[in-house]
């Protein structure tokens, strides 16, 4: 809780700033909406061209969605992961984190807020909703259970950023190992059937983006909110094992010297 | 010529230095192309000729590789530009004399790995002529290209949001480019629009010349584009570098 309530102090006055340059806020949400429209113009497309698809386009869009808003999520308040080892290892700005009585994890994640990544959260709600809305009438339970699809995603993206960015402990760059990693969310913005069994084994247990999309997608068209209910304590528990591979991994960490 | 030749190799040389981005780029670009191969065999059921399209555009697209808006604005916002503006060269034949030797690296590291994995996937009977052809498309792509980038990156004199710029321009060719849809298969108005639009001739283009026989007519008007490009790029710089402010450098 304490935790919790330092980060919003945080944030705050990380938002404060930001508000004061207005253009720039716009910019990078309506570009962070573009960047990720080139798959939803493919899926409308395609569906313009045929019909004889097997997966409905409400389908197909929902799972879109589901990736993108995690994206944007993990890209709003997580972005600081991603060069972690460059800002923090590499310049032993970490060695200053260390001095701070708080949550190490928690002073790196703070230490940016990215608002562009607001385009994502926005895009990826708006096409959940639009998806959800082909596939069934949306009333007050399917609200609830698409806002618990969107928990899901956000959790297993957050988890996966902040379990890359443990590795800049041992490599002391993590960008790369991010970057690569964050490629394959793109495979969650389409269903599992569409790839080997293999692809699929890794996507689910190895790097779980699947758990992100699919698995909730799926429970939201089949309408069984108990599985959706298990969903999201898999990813609480994901998210979890995440941090504490992190804090693990933090304690490997040596100073470069500052 | 020497100065031109000299800063081609070191820019040649910087990009092999980096090894883990050079590896991060082509993995990234090899499983967009394995994203696109499923979903479309998958999906679409596509036939031969829409995969061989999806699968050249995308070597097209490493050829190209990815785009230099980020450099560009970033030269202007921490104020490098300025050192550079004082070399004896204008700003931009540097800044794309810098970006050819770059695409030059990207063509051997990049480009050549992916259009092994186009051919196996899908295999094409390639003649001399093509290819010939097919290259001097590509210089003209990556020179439409740059123009496009360095036009974008103007904006950063007013605006300090790189990932804005960045990301819309990213947005844009995707879409426009045939890098991710077949501009074949887009509803004919909105075709026929987007043939106005630059984006054509950076992908389309090019992949279309590898893989059909017709190229010369196609070269001529990306070559006006190019010109037109060009000129518009160099009007811009005039009108955009009289209202630059450096903060530091």
């Amino acid at each position: 809780m304490r935790t919790m309530r330092q980060w919003l102090c945080l944030v705050k006055y990380r938002i404060l700033s930001l508000l004061k340059y207005p253009a720039d806020i716009v910019l990078g949400v309506l570009g962070t909406i573009l960047w990720h429209m080139p798959n939803f113009v493919l899926i409308t497309v395609i569906f313009q061209r045929t019909e004889c698809i097997e997966f409905s386009k409400g389908y197909l869009v929902l799972l879109y969605g589901l990736s993108v808003f995690g994206d944007g999520v993990q890209h709003t308040f997580a972005e600081a992961l991603w060069q972690f080892g460059n800002t923090h290892i590499k310049t032993a700005k970490y060695d200053e984190i260390l001095t701070k009585p708080a949550n190490s994890l928690m002073q790196v994640i703070s230490s940016r807020f990215d608002i562009d990544g607001f385009g994502g959260i926005i895009w990826g709600t708006f096409c959940s909703f639009y998806g959800y809305a082909m596939l069934a009438p949306i009333n007050m339970l399917g609200v609830i259970e698409i806002l618990m699809a969107m928990i899901c995603s956000s959790l297993v993206f957050l988890g996966i950023n902040i379990l890359t960015s443990a590795m800049a402990f041992l490599l002391y760059d993590n960008f790369f190992v991010t970057h690569t990693i964050f490629e394959l969310h793109k495979f969650s913005r389409f269903p599992k059937e569409m790839y080997p069994k293999v692809i699929g084994i890794i996507l689910t247990f190895v790097i779980p983006v699947f758990g992100a999309t699919y698995y909730p997608a799926n429970s939201l068209r089949n309408g069984i909110f108990t599985e959706l209910l298990l969903c999201v304590c898999v990813c609480v528990i994901f998210l979890y094992i995440c941090i504490l591979i992190w804090n693990a991994c933090a304690r490997l960490y040596k100073s470069t010297g500052s | 010529m020497n100065l031109l030749l000299n800063i081609c190799k070191m820019k040649i040389k910087v990009s092999f230095r980096y090894v883990p981005a050079l590896v991060s780029n082509l993995s990234g670009q090899i499983l967009q192309m394995l994203l696109l191969f499923f979903f479309w065999t998958t999906i679409y059921h596509a036939d031969q000729s829409i995969m061989q399209y999806v699968m050249f555009s995308r070597v097209v697209y490493g050829f190209i590789g990815g785009n230099s808006v980020w450099e560009l604005s970033e030269n202007l916002k921490n104020g490098s530009v300025a050192v550079k503006l004082t070399k004896p060269m204008d700003y931009f034949t540097y800044t794309y004399v810098e970006y050819l030797a770059t695409q030059i690296a990207n063509l051997f590291l990049v480009g050549i790995p992916l259009s092994i994995i186009a051919f196996f996937i899908s295999p094409v009977d390639i003649s001399i002529i093509q290819l010939i052809l097919f290259f001097i498309s590509l210089f003209l792509a990556i020179s439409i290209s740059f123009a496009f980038d360095y036009n974008i990156s103007l904006v950063c004199i007013f605006t300090r949001n790189t990932w804005g710029i960045s990301s819309l321009r990213d947005g844009l060719v995707q879409i426009f480019s045939g890098a991710i849809i077949p501009l074949a298969i887009f509803p004919e108005p909105i075709s026929n629009i987007i043939y106005f639009l630059p984006f054509a001739y950076m992908i389309d283009i090019p992949t279309n010349i590898i893989l059909e026989n017709d190229g010369y007519e196609k070269i001529i008007i990306q070559l006006i584009y190019c010109f037109f490009m060009f000129g518009f790029s160099i009007m811009n710089e005039k009108l955009f570098m009289k209202k630059m402010q450096i903060q530091g450098g």
